[in-house]
């Protein structure tokens, strides 16, 4: 636990950093902030949090003068302002980093921090001043690395502390972050904590925004929660919970958020017997997935969990093992044959790998199956292919006006849900499963658990892989723990516990052979 | 998507119509059936071209090879289509010689023979024997079995003259030699689609190398050499001058563009071109594979995101295999159309930037370099402004140095217009909004 301020006693203190007053937005058919007001002390670290669609970037996009508000006031220092623009906001102190890092990866750390404003001397880069700012900038958030490092060889972790350093070194007073540890590992993201904790001591506003609510619980001293663009709540830090996060969020309570309930379970569904990734080529992966189960697959970033995913589905090239569906085994050199066996894969990034975003839900939901359908293996059967899209979707409780619409517009839970569509549509035997709810909100969080379940008792076998433990406890009938491309551990859902989980994912304690 | 689509098709059909429009003003004749049935032919032969492009461009890809490939294959097919001659050991010796009408008078009956058969003549001068072509149908209408009409000035022919009847011999069948040259074209695209669907190679640099190649190929089997078929295989000829059907045109006949015309009624009729109507058949076919069949569907999905495509289980280079393969083939075809419209092909220079036309021509009908975006009506309506551009400088009395030119600004502006018409609403929406802020502080 970090060190705290024993309260904000507001009258006491200095006016805040910054506030917004009654923020209003509104975009062509939707009221993205109405009436939304926050206010940021000095030192203090506030998250906002809120299903996505809540307003919570409208109005952090507003505070760093990218979004002019349609009407409110904010408030710089206790003054009324208006903020121009980025450059602006930057002048005055307020920095804003992106979900997607803004860094030129060419370019190694000085350069990059130094992006935009580099000083000169004669009219030249003065490099030296560069490297002196750059290396100072790095002691102040306490990492130790050479600047002329180039930032395409940090990992992404890496990169977002070089966003902070880069944000520290213009005399940012206001930080804010749009889920800085989205995609960062463990370790990374302890570190980003650190540096978190630091600048808060010295003096430094931090707003973040975050779904893992683990996160807001270990870094926020205080929580504005937003719902449909309105303010529903603040939480001071003695009544952060998950449970009431939950309810402001949702607005309803989440006692059945995980409905694990016992289900049969068949025969063997997925046999793998010494598989070798090309990542990790020393380890051999072997364990088996019995039909209706539902197996997590925990671990660090970087662990060889997404690689073992793609081997297994013949996207990345395996080396060595038998794969065998419902006792048969099969090759896989491509993706083609992983479906013909009756695998499916939900992809880790779901814009990049599961969907076409230019398409629409029915052409994204058939995609799977349409050669399947068509009339002389040809010819799309129109019908049909409205019918599975229309009748997948409503199973999965797609919301969208039309089936027409582009998937490019719709939420990351109804996305997510269209890919399920796409992959419910084959009938798989064996669903895999990366990060299936990376990014997705609250709401739909539930609803794909629940899809979960609901596949599980149709026979089913689910391999999902999760960086978010909660979810691996409250999901799992069992739990594979795999550490350097190695499985290091077999948790049954009686030994399922965080502690064993990190145990075995940190490889701390002696491996249980799997 | 779909909507989008529809308004860029809707666009270029304005600005097809204003160009009509324009230069019909200037000089009624522009839409005679003589200028129309010349723009529907000449769109038709890059339109061929622009359709296999598009497929190429629709996946995400290039084709810069196209124009080579029209070379190649014309050469190809004029090489194949050559005809033999062979001495027939009858000899016919001249008795009298007609030039006005290139009738000559034989002491023999002529034996059977077919038209374009030759009379060979020993040449005074010592050369090579003078040929003289037999006009079969000119002939006939003689009727006289000892007399013959020639294609050839006779002039130097004298009376007691001893020829060779050589008669001609085709290796190939005119059909199949254009079968033959279509596969050539689709060998090329299984080289592209193998070495950049399977090989992961960039497709621009592939077929960089194909436009260097393939026109070298060209000009080494032809020793770079015009090429022709002369008067031969009038048959197959159909293909790029045949007029099988005339359609009904409205308002032109009432603008008067056709001084012969016979009627000035609503209707005029223009013979529609064998290769528009090839062209359109192609169309068609092409239409069908994109929207409703499955390859088309995937050609979509992989351009707009071929990883995307990868994980539902597509296979991408099969895909992509096919896309090059649908390119060079209509290329090769492309290269058959342009070879018989002429009956020669000179291989240094002809289908020369053709790969920039038909690029340029899908691009202006609304594909998207990007990839995944694209309709065939806009690829054809792209290539029919083009031509139809061509057609009106000529007519506005602009020297042909300035087409070019014409055509780029054209497509810079189609191009930039989506992008600047939402920039300036953009910034309209924009000073709109400052201004009510600051009237409601």
């Amino acid at each position: 636990m970090p060190a705290l301020p024993d309260s904000f006693d507001m009258s006491s203190m200095s006016p805040p950093l910054i506030e917004a007053r009654d923020v209003s937005k509104a975009y062509p058919g939707v009221v993205a902030l109405d009436q939304v007001s926050m206010h940021l002390q000095q030192g203090e670290v506030l998250a906002i949090i809120g299903e996505n669609g809540a307003g919570k970037s409208t109005l952090m996009k507003s505070l760093a003068g990218i979004v002019t508000p349609d009407a409110g006031e904010i408030f710089i220092d206790g003054e009324s302002t208006t903020i121009s623009g980025v450059q602006d906001a930057m002048a005055r102190g307020i920095s804003l980093i992106h979900q997607e890092l803004n860094l030129a990866d060419n370019l190694d750390i000085a350069a990059n921090i130094y992006l935009g404003r580099e000083p000169t001397r004669l009219g030249l880069i003065d490099r030296k001043a560069m490297v002196r700012g750059a290396e100072q900038a790095l002691t102040e958030i306490g990492l130790d690395l050479p600047v002329d490092t180039l930032v395409a060889e940090l990992s992404t972790g890496r990169q977002q502390l070089i966003e902070i350093a880069k944000a520290i070194s213009t005399d940012a007073r206001v930080l804010i972050m749009d889920e800085p540890t989205a995609s960062l590992s463990d370790a990374e993201t302890r570190k980003l904590y650190e540096v978190v904790d630091k600048l808060a001591s010295r003096g430094v506003g931090i707003i973040f925004i975050s779904h893992r609510l683990a996160e807001v619980k270990r870094l926020a001293h205080r929580v504005t929660v937003l719902r449909d663009g309105k303010n529903v709540g603040d939480l001071s830090r003695d009544e952060i919970n998950h449970d009431a996060m939950v309810r402001l969020m949702v607005g309803r309570d989440t006692q059945s958020f995980y409905q694990h309930e016992p289900r049969p379970i068949g025969e063997a569904a997925l046999g793998v017997d010494g598989l070798v990734t090309t990542a990790f080529p020393e380890h051999r992966l072997s364990f088996e997935l019995k039909a209706g189960e539902i197996v997590g697959v925990a671990g660090l970033v970087g662990a060889g969990r997404t690689e073992m995913l793609r081997a297994l589905f013949g996207i990345d090239p395996s080396l060595a093992g038998r794969v065998e569906v419902d006792g048969a085994a099969f090759d896989i050199h491509n993706p083609q044959q992983a479906i013909r066996a009756g695998l499916a894969l939900v992809p880790e990034d779901r814009k990049q790998q599961g969907v076409v975003l230019e398409m629409s839900i029915r052409e994204n939901s058939s995609m799977a199956r349409l050669q399947r359908d068509a009339k002389a293996g040809l010819v799309i059967d129109s019908a049909q292919e409205k019918r599975l899209a229309k009748d997948k979707n409503e199973m999965l409780g797609t919301k969208t006006p039309t089936l027409e619409q582009n998937v490019k517009n719709l939420s990351g839970g109804n996305q997510q849900k269209v890919v399920l569509a796409k992959w419910l549509a084959i009938e798989p035997k064996v669903l895999l499963m990366d990060e299936p709810t990376r990014g997705v909100d609250i709401g739909a969080k539930a609803e794909i658990y629940r899809i979960m379940e609901q596949l599980a008792q149709q026979g089913v076998a689910i391999l999902f892989v999760s960086s978010d433990l909660e979810e691996v406890l409250g999901v799992a009938d069992r739990a594979l723990v795999m550490h350097e491309g190695r499985i290091t551990g077999e948790l049954s859902r009686e030994a399922l516990s965080a502690e064993a989980v990190m145990a075995l994912a940190t490889d701390t304690h002696q491996a249980q052979p799997a | 998507m779909a909507i989008k689509s529809f308004t860029r098709t809707l666009g270029i059909a304005a600005l097809l119509l204003v160009v009509f429009i324009v230069t019909t003003i200037a000089d009624p004749n522009f839409v005679g059936s003589d200028n129309l049935y010349n723009i529907l032919r000449w769109s038709a032969f890059y339109g061929v071209l622009a359709l296999g492009v598009a497929f190429v461009i629709i996946t995400g890809g290039i084709d810069l090879s196209i124009g080579s490939v029209v070379a190649l294959s014309g050469i190809t097919l004029m090489i194949l289509l050559q005809v033999d001659y062979k001495d027939s050991g009858t000899d016919l010796t001249v008795a009298s010689v007609d030039k006005e009408t290139k009738t000559i008078k034989l002491v023999e009956e002529m034996p059977a023979f077919r038209d374009l058969d030759r009379l060979a003549i020993p040449n005074p001068g010592g050369a090579d024997d003078i040929l003289l072509s037999i006009d079969a149908k000119q002939t006939a209408e003689l009727n006289d079995k000892n007399a013959i009409v020639v294609r050839e000035n006779v002039s130097r022919i004298t009376a007691g003259t001893i020829g060779d009847l050589q008669t001609q011999s085709r290796l190939l069948n005119p059909w199949l030699a254009v079968l033959l040259t279509l596969l050539l074209g689709t060998g090329i695209g299984v080289f592209h689609g193998l070495l950049i669907g399977y090989g992961g190679m960039q497709p621009f640099i592939i077929t960089l190398c194909g436009l260097l190649g393939y026109r070298s190929l060209a000009r080494i089997v032809s020793n770079d050499e015009v090429i022709t078929v002369g008067s031969h295989h009038a048959d197959l000829r159909y293909l790029s001058s045949g007029q099988p059907i005339d359609i009904p045109v409205p308002f032109i006949g009432m603008i008067g563009g056709d001084s012969d015309a016979a009627s000035s009624g609503f209707f005029q009729w223009v013979a529609l071109p064998m290769p528009m109507l090839i062209l359109l058949v192609l169309a068609l076919m092409g239409g069908i594979l994109l929207h409703k069949m499955v390859p088309g569907r995937y050609m979509l999905a992989m351009g707009r995101n071929p990883e995307a495509a990868r994980f539902s289980g597509i296979n991408t280079k099969r895909v992509t295999l096919l896309a090059y393969v649908i390119c060079s083939t209509l290329a090769a075809l492309g290269g058959v159309l342009f070879a018989l419209d002429l009956g020669a092909v000179t291989p240094a220079t002809d289908g020369n930037f053709y790969e920039l036309y038909a690029i340029a021509a899908a691009v202006l009908g609304g594909c998207s370099l990007r990839g995944g975006v694209g309709s065939i009506r806009g690829v054809i309506l792209g290539t029919l402004v083009i031509l139809t551009l061509y057609s009106m400088i000529n007519f506005m009395g602009k020297s042909s140095e300035w087409r070019d030119l014409i055509i780029g600004v054209v497509l810079l502006l189609g191009i930039a217009a989506d992008e600047i018409g939402r920039v300036v609403i953009n910034r309209i929406k924009t000073a709109k909004r400052r201004r009510n802020l600051a009237s409601n502080p």
